[in-house]
């Protein structure tokens, strides 16, 4: 210890209250300290002055985040350009919300399952209900789907099968992605309840997530990423209905 | 921009926490954090990501805050004030938020400037150098400000010179 660093000024009194030292000035202000009962008084008032503020603002921090502030963030505005879209578009904004605060969408990753549960289940909003027209391609041609939607998402695209679970392909078709096409898969079983794989490949960031269950009123979603690849498979299911079939899912497109 | 995004959703709390103690009305708080987060969309462009995003997100908050205070000069803060003048009769946590709030109010008490300084540093993780870039003015002047709001602030809880039996720390850490 140096003489000169030894002068201890107001503002290292403050700075050491505040807990702004290095360790090695610190230490210093409280040999100081210990010799100066003035001072040392000084300190312990700027700390409980400062923990009588903390007491009363930190519990902010566990509160959750608005959803107005969590839209203003994600600039949520609708984006499809479907027959009926406002009346849909006002639940998917609802439904954009409840994803971002059940995926804690503060890291990167829960952004990326809250985009894609969003996605999955306008999706599946709009397109199960069809009767006509649910999908562009039908499950006939799926070598076609298969090779259409690997050439315009640019990954090799397999087709999962869930007919195990009473699922049958009913078709896909292209969707609306960031950077490249996205694709969507319908399925469905014997009693005409239907199930939709969402896909995309143009994820901002690589990684790979565990699955995450999610609902908004009364769809059910899994997502999870994979590489830059994500995905999301949306339906009015429960989880334990929806659970065995994301990991028939994810087990057939990771082979 | 996605993860950019995500960022500024991560700094949320911290920036509803500054607002909340500047504002003192969780309403007036959470408008005034949508205010600055449109503001920071705004212009992220000019965000350099070198540099940490709270402080400068902090600033904009503050500037903005300024803005809406000139609107009601001489307003004072909302306190709950019936809650600050209940006898001292009562259990430990509420004694504990009664001096929690009187400190608060002594603090409202001060000149702006030394308020703006002794909330901001005490409340808030900044450096010094960012909480006087916030505030928009050198680090020299914080320090002098922050030290003669505390020095006010210890003769207005009668804290200076009655430290025999003293200690309002305890007391705050004690209940917590």
């Amino acid at each position: 210890m140096t003489k000169q660093s030894t002068t201890i000024t107001a503002d290292d009194l403050h700075a050491y209250a505040d807990g702004k030292l290095t360790p090695m000035r610190a230490a210093e202000v409280e040999a100081y300290l210990a010799e100066h009962p003035a001072a040392a008084a000084e300190v312990a008032d700027y700390q409980s002055i400062n923990a009588a503020m903390r007491s009363v603002f930190d519990g902010v921090l566990d509160e959750p985040i608005p959803s107005a502030q969590v839209a203003v963030v994600l600039d949520r505005r609708p984006r499809f350009a479907v027959p009926a879209a406002a009346a849909v578009a006002g639940m998917m904004l609802g439904a954009g919300l409840t994803w971002f605060a059940q995926f804690g969408a503060v890291s990167p990753e829960g952004v990326a399952l809250a985009e894609l549960a969003e996605k999955s289940t306008a999706a599946y909003v709009v397109y199960a209900p069809e009767k006509r027209h649910p999908v562009e391609v039908v499950a006939s041609e799926s070598d076609h789907l298969s090779a259409w939607l690997s050439n315009r998402m640019n990954m090799s695209f397999r087709i999962p099968r869930l007919g195990d679970l009473g699922f049958e392909l009913v078709g896909g078709r292209l969707m609306v992605g960031d950077a490249t096409p996205a694709a969507l898969l319908m399925y469905e079983n014997a009693q005409g309840r239907r199930l939709v794989l969402y896909v995309r490949n143009d994820l901002p960031e690589k990684a790979d997530t565990a699955m995450r269950y999610g609902r908004a009123q009364d769809t059910g979603v899994v997502t999870w990423t994979s590489g830059e690849a994500g995905y999301g498979l949306a339906g009015a299911f429960s989880q334990k209905e929806l659970l065995p079939a994301a990991q028939l899912v994810r087990a057939q497109l990771a082979l | 921009m996605l993860r950019n995004r995500s960022l500024l959703i991560a700094e949320i709390p911290h920036l509803r926490r500054y607002a909340r103690s500047l504002t003192r009305d969780a309403d007036a708080a959470d408008d005034l954090v949508q205010g600055c987060l449109e503001r920071a969309l705004g212009r992220f462009h000019l965000w350099q990501p070198t540099r940490r995003l709270r402080p400068w997100l902090f600033t904009i908050m503050h500037n903005l805050f300024i803005d809406t205070r000139r609107l009601r000069v001489n307003r004072t803060p909302a306190l709950p004030l019936d809650e600050m003048h209940r006898p001292p009769s009562q259990a430990a946590g509420q004694e504990h938020h009664l001096a929690a709030q009187a400190v608060l109010r002594q603090i409202d008490l001060l000149p702006t400037e030394q308020r703006d300084a002794v909330l901001l540093v005490g409340v808030n993780e900044l450096t010094y150098a960012e909480a006087a870039k916030v505030l928009g003015i050198p680090e020299g002047t914080l320090m002098s400000r922050l030290h003669r709001g505390r020095t006010k602030l210890r003769e207005q809880l009668g804290m200076a010179g009655k430290r025999a039996t003293a200690n309002p720390q305890d007391a705050i850490r004690r209940v917590k």
